[in-house]
């Protein structure tokens, strides 16, 4: 990877793994000054290093030893579009300019699993803008088992 | 077909979706096109299978005018449709992200966030998350604010 495209992924893929490792140090690093963060289901807005960085320390049962197990098989896609994380699993990162999207699993300290959709911005190759989205895991439904296959 | 761009594409697929004209599907999906719903493990292979699930959703194929939406003051481009409310959309070339607000049937408001992969003009592929509306806790209220706009 080279370039432009190479070094935006490159501060995606460190900010993912700070993220993964609760390094808030590195988080707040390759963040923007002007950094803010959009969580649009509970339409919250998060503005800061600062801010970001109290609601990481403040997170009822704490985030740091949250594990991901699960194989990033388990979603497909072009393998230069994938990157993995020890704890958090970055099954999928795409897109082209400053603008990424990346696809974590993850698992809450209640056991819960859930997917996290993060579109991230960079600018001045800093991480800009993110806006978040976090949706759980489910039983696939009876009714629709008749077109479905299960993921790998 | 002529070529599309990423957004065009978009649009023209939530208002296909919209108006529920799914005899259209070919005009978007390649015939091996794949959807895959990560968060129950499920795929769905070709029109024939991916058209079921769109025709059979209990109480039907969700989605009303929510009106339009900001997420903040993004420089990435934006588009809207008449009943899903595209709110985001970024990507170029074959490949884009959408997040649109959706209400089902029963009331209940989601964001379904789609990573979708065109290919000749087509959809080749799309990875399809679905996430609930739900109320701000309470403990971290002190350092995030209400989104504006919405």
């Amino acid at each position: 990877m080279t370039g432009a495209a190479g070094e935006t992924r490159d501060v995606i893929a460190r900010y993912v793994r700070a993220v993964h490792d609760q390094d808030l140090d590195t988080m707040s690093a390759l963040q923007h000054p002007d950094f803010v963060e959009d969580w649009p289901q509970s339409r919250e807005r998060i503005r800061g290093r600062a801010n970001f960085r109290k609601i990481m320390e403040n997170y009822p049962g704490g985030l740091r030893g949250s594990a991901a197990d699960v194989s990033m098989d388990r979603v497909v896609g072009g393998e230069d579009r994938w990157m993995v994380a020890p704890t958090f699993t970055m099954v999928r990162v795409s897109g082209a300019g400053d603008v990424h999207t990346v696809i974590l699993k993850l698992r809450y300290p209640s056991g819960e699993e859930w997917f996290m959709v993060g579109l991230y911005e960079l600018k001045d190759g800093l991480v800009y803008r993110g806006t978040s989205f976090f949706a759980p895991t489910f039983e696939s439904p009876e009714w629709r088992r008749d077109w479905v296959e299960p993921l790998g | 077909m002529p070529e599309r761009s990423a957004r065009e594409f978009a649009r023209a697929w939530q208002e296909m979706l919209a108006a529920r004209e799914l005899d259209r599907l070919s005009e978007f999906l390649r015939p091996d096109c794949v959807h895959e719903y990560p968060q129950s493990g499920e795929r769905f292979v070709g029109i024939a299978n991916i058209r079921g699930v769109f025709e059979n959703y209990p109480g039907g194929l969700g989605t009303q005018l929510i009106g339009s939406l900001r997420v903040a003051d993004h420089e990435t481009p934006w588009a809207m449709a008449p009943n899903f409310t595209l709110i985001r959309m970024t990507g170029a070339g074959d490949s884009y992200t959408s997040a649109v607000r959706a209400r089902y049937p029963d009331g209940t408001d989601w964001y379904i966030v789609s990573m979708i992969e065109l290919k000749d003009g087509l959809m080749s592929h799309a990875t399809m998350f679905f996430g609930p509306v739900f109320e701000a806790p309470e403990w971290r209220k002190p350092f995030a604010e209400a989104e504006a706009g919405s």
